[in-house]
């Protein structure tokens, strides 16, 4: 059947076009698919790499994670750099095996010497103790080393580390080099990191110019979601950036907006709990980094933090915190974020859960601790802080996002899967 | 039908067997002794059903001799285990006897002095060779003539390699000796001796950018490498040298009798399988390299018919101790295939799977064909066995924890040939274990070798059912697994065995 584009109305045009395109993209999928399977089937352990990633996103065949296991194994058994790293990726997500860390530690460490992101996921096991005791110092040197081959996104990552201090000893000027070397291989996190540190030292022209490069790498929106992929996160993180410069610099306005500024550290592998938590004492004077943080709780490194064990870890360091919980209906809500703003008024950040849902994460669902440091009433926007994204964290946030991720049943054992909005407050005499 | 090329084959057929027919027979047996290096008892298709490399030559001999299905290493790990093959001695009752070489490690284990396995079969006329892996020690000398017994990287910066190799080989019974210090391509020194020098010497760091890249390829350190070492084809050099070895024996002293040994760098990590072994088994690198030593066995076999001396070679195939962490680690999630099947524990550990090892010996007219037994022995007693075999008388001060399984070999022993079996773990004198009977007694907690408390092992990990025990006591007659702690339930056997352990311990040896 064939359309009469001039009588098809403009919404209908544009659904059949996407058609169209998705169509014709599944059909180049399906034929890339089949001009793979020869030459893997010959033992070419490229071609056996790519089989393997189209088994595993169901690019022109059905999704097929033991398929994409079994031809990931073949061109890894080659010593195919990428396919080691698949494998062992495979291995640290346990996505399509079994999680299993040391095999993923010995993939990446077999490939570290040839594939860039091979040696940042290996900097990602030492520095998060994935599969071995914790050495950030060797993951530092193993991000560096990625950055090195071209690897921007651990460039970035070892600039924060370095600017914060969190496992090795605070480097400024190293932070700043590699911040450059991240921004030159266009890495929208080390362009925010760069901004940053540019917005620091008062060069405002350059965190711009810094901030828009990362906004224009992936597409933006007003406001990012809180699940989109990372990359987009840092884009966006541009975008709230150049939005944020002049309330950054301008006394909140009760009521209106607030914004509290906390001392941000990039954090380490599961360690999100702890890192807000460290930020949240940072900002109180303390100089704890989020993975000594983390070690004042009894669960291992790498390993999600019940938030009583924050608790008690805060009292540990002196810090008088406070865990009230919202409900996680509407009512909850308000209440919520009237407690927010009120102590966002008067300069007190808070520290909140969020529950992401959906297939991508293990288990159906997945947990993120940060801060929210302050807000802008007119547009009904929620600034956080957040631990897993570029420095200095700062992301907007919809209040509409905010009220549908701001719950979480599993924060914590005593939480007793009831599902709340948590947060700690600083505790006022 | 044409009749004639089949005639013609018969012809040939009979002439080569009249050739080898007609020359003189020792009366003595050949021996060949083959040991794998970390080969697990799971690795092997003929112990462990489920195993995913297939392994036809060792099946093939153990259906053409006896399977043990109780065959113990002395130790865990190589050293001691290859101290005590060679002496028929528990290495905990030599000075320095739980100790592991590295790079040019020694000095020799075995004490200057005591009778050895190919010293003993030396004095019975037979031409001894070893061929492949010593790590018994030994010492190299600086350019000062002081002796080198650091096995470090340093270490091999300092050799003078014009200077002789001395508690080598060749000064514990061998003829003639090629093969490397220690485990070939792990670590420090990547070159050949030949006899009792090192003819091509190192001459530049290893360049391992151009070496496979997997897992069971990251235990590969730096080191000096010699221009004609070959990381990933050592195996086929030691191969070709058993060859010509053998050739050699045929050809200039086909009267005598030989005994040759041979150690081969499979299935150490890493696993550098041959380039025409890549790829080869269903189970990946590791696969490959298993694949690769039983190819060598099938192949040092039809070396033995090619020159018509299978008949009258006593084959044995054995490891030196259970498989190694990543190798299980890695093929139980990469390919579901288990080296240690069906033990717990597995290289360095005094579980079963540490020390269960292959053990086949094919006689032919000697041992029938495709027997099992389940007798309880261990590679210490290769050297009372063929003492007994050749008509050696062993002295008192030698073999001290060896027996005699002749009549195990020849289908006749009715008993236990052992009264109990020692085993050294890790730790050396301090991880003991004994087995009597269907009872083990670890004299320690935990492993004996391995962590289990972190890292890969974790997983594996049992919990402890006797927690507050000074040792273990397993039954392995209901528990093969070593799952049930029966120490506080039976702390009489448990006494007594401990008691037999220090009792052995204090006489210094367990033969009587």
């Amino acid at each position: 059947m064939a359309f009469a584009p001039a009588l098809v109305p403009p919404l209908l045009r544009a659904f059949t076009v996407l058609l169209m395109t998705a169509t014709l993209a599944a059909a180049d999928d399906e034929a890339d698919f089949r001009a793979l399977q020869e030459p893997a089937a010959k033992g070419d352990p490229a071609a056996q790499l790519s089989l393997a990633i189209a088994y595993r996103d169901g690019k022109g065949v059905e999704k097929d994670p033991a398929a994409a296991m079994l031809w990931g194994h073949r061109a890894a058994d080659q010593g195919h750099a990428e396919a080691l790293d698949f494998v062992g990726f495979a291995y640290l997500r346990g996505a399509m095996v079994q999680r299993n860390t040391p095999l993923a530690l010995a993939y990446f460490q077999a490939a570290a010497g040839e594939s860039a992101q091979a040696a940042f996921n290996l900097g990602q096991c030492y520095y998060g103790a994935q599969g071995t005791e914790q050495d950030c110092a060797k993951g530092l040197e193993w991000w560096e080393k990625a950055a090195a081959m071209g690897h921007g996104r651990a460039a970035a990552a070892a600039a924060m580390a370095y600017l914060s201090g969190e496992g090795v000893p605070r480097d400024p000027a190293k932070a700043r080099r590699l911040a450059e070397r991240a921004a030159e291989l266009g890495n929208a996190s080390g362009l925010v990191v760069l901004g940053e540190m540019q917005f620091q030292t008062g060069d405002l022209e350059a965190a711009k110019e810094s901030w828009t490069t990362a906004s224009q790498l992936h597409p933006t929106g007003e406001t990012g979601h809180p699940a989109q992929p990372s990359d987009n996160a840092s884009a966006q993180q541009g975008a709230d950036l150049l939005k944020l410069i002049d309330y950054r610099r301008r006394k909140g306005e009760p009521g209106k907006f607030a914004f509290v500024p906390l001392p941000h550290i990039h954090q380490g592998y599961n360690n999100c709990g702890a890192t807000a938590c460290a930020t949240f004492a940072r900002f109180q004077g303390s100089e704890i980094g989020g993975w000594d943080f983390k070690k004042l709780c009894p669960s291992p490194l790498g390993t999600g933090t019940d938030w009583w064990h924050l608790l008690e870890a805060s009292a540990k360091i002196g810090q008088k915190w406070k865990l009230v919980t919202y409900t996680p209906d509407d009512a909850g809500f308000e209440e919520a974020t009237a407690v927010l703003k009120r102590e966002l008024d008067v300069g007190r950040p808070v520290v909140v859960d969020f529950k992401y849902i959906g297939p991508q994460y293990a288990g159906g669902f997945a947990g993120h601790t940060l801060s929210v440091c302050g807000y802008l009433a007119e547009e009904d926007l929620y600034i956080l802080c957040n631990p897993a994204v570029a420095t200095p964290g700062l992301q907007l946030i919809t209040a509409a996002d905010l009220k549908d991720f701001w719950r979480s049943d599993y924060y914590g054992a005593k939480a007793n899967a009831v599902l709340s909005r948590p947060a700690f407050v600083i505790e006022v005499p | 039908m044409n009749l004639l090329p089949r005639i013609l084959l018969l012809v040939g057929l009979a002439c080569a067997g009249g050739f080898a027919l007609a020359r003189a027979e020792p009366s003595k047996p050949n021996v060949l002794l083959i040991l794998a290096d970390d080969l697990g008892y799971g690795d092997v298709r003929c112990y462990n059903n489920a195993s995913k490399v297939p392994t036809p030559n060792l099946d093939r001999l153990a259906g053409e001799g006896m399977r043990f299905t109780d065959a113990h290493s002395p130790a865990t790990v190589c050293t001691p285990s290859r101290y005590s093959l060679m002496t028929g001695r528990m290495a905990f009752r030599a000075p320095n006897g739980g100790m592991v070489f590295t790079g040019v490690g020694g000095p020799s284990l075995i004490e200057p002095g005591r009778l050895t396995l190919p010293a003993m079969l030396k004095q019975q006329g037979y031409a001894t060779a070893a061929i492949g892996k010593w790590h018994v020690g030994l010492t190299v000398c600086d350019t000062e003539g002081r002796p080198i017994h650091n096995g470090s990287l340093e270490a091999v910066k300092r050799i003078d390699y014009s200077r002789r190799i001395e508690g080598g080989p060749l000064d514990h019974g061998f003829d003639r000796f090629f093969g490397t210090a220690c485990c070939p391509t792990t670590d420090w020194l990547y070159a050949f001796i030949d006899g009792d020098r090192i003819p091509v010497p190192p001459v530049k760091p290893l360049d391992r950018s151009t070496l496979p890249k997997h897992p069971y390829a990251n235990d590969c350190r730096e080191g000096l490498i010699a221009p004609d070492f070959p990381m990933e084809e050592v195996d086929m050099v030691f191969l070709e040298k058993s060859r010509k070895f053998l050739a050699q024996h045929v050809r200039e002293t086909p009267d005598r009798p030989f005994f040759l040994y041979h150690a081969t760098q499979a299935v150490h990590l890493p696993s550098f399988a041959g380039k025409d072994f890549r790829g080869k088994s269903p189970a990946g690198p590791h696969g490959d390299f298993i694949h690769q030593f039983d190819w060598i066995v099938g192949e040092l076999m039809r070396e033995l018919e090619k020159h018509g001396l299978a008949e009258n070679t006593i084959v044995l195939v054995s490891s030196d101790n259970g498989p190694e962490i990543a190798a299980v680690v890695h093929m139980r999630a990469d390919h579901d295939h288990d080296g240690a099947r069906p033990w717990r524990g597995i290289k360095r550990d005094s579980w079963e799977g540490g020390h269960r090892v292959p053990l086949i010996v094919r006689w032919p007219g000697r041992i029938k064909s495709g027997t099992t037994s389940d007798q309880l022995v261990c590679l210490t007693d290769v050297m009372a066995t063929l003492a007994s075999i050749t008509g050696f008388a062993l002295p008192r001060d030698a073999a001290e924890d060896s027996f005699d399984l002749l009549p195990v070999l020849e289908g006749k022993a009715t008993t236990p040939v052992r009264p109990y079996l020692l085993t050294q773990a890790f730790a050396g004198a301090k991880t003991l274990s004994i087995r009597r009977g269907d009872w083990k007694y670890l004299d320690h907690r935990g492993s004996g070798g391995n962590r289990y408390d972190a890292g890969e092992l974790k997983p594996f990990a049992l919990t402890e059912s006797d927690p507050e025990a000074p040792g273990q006591l397993y039954d392995l007659a209901n528990d093969p697994g070593e799952t049930t702690n029966r120490f506080s339930e039976n702390p009489e056997i448990a006494k007594e065995l401990r008691d037999l352990l220090e009792q052995s311990r204090n006489s210094g040896r367990s033969r009587p």
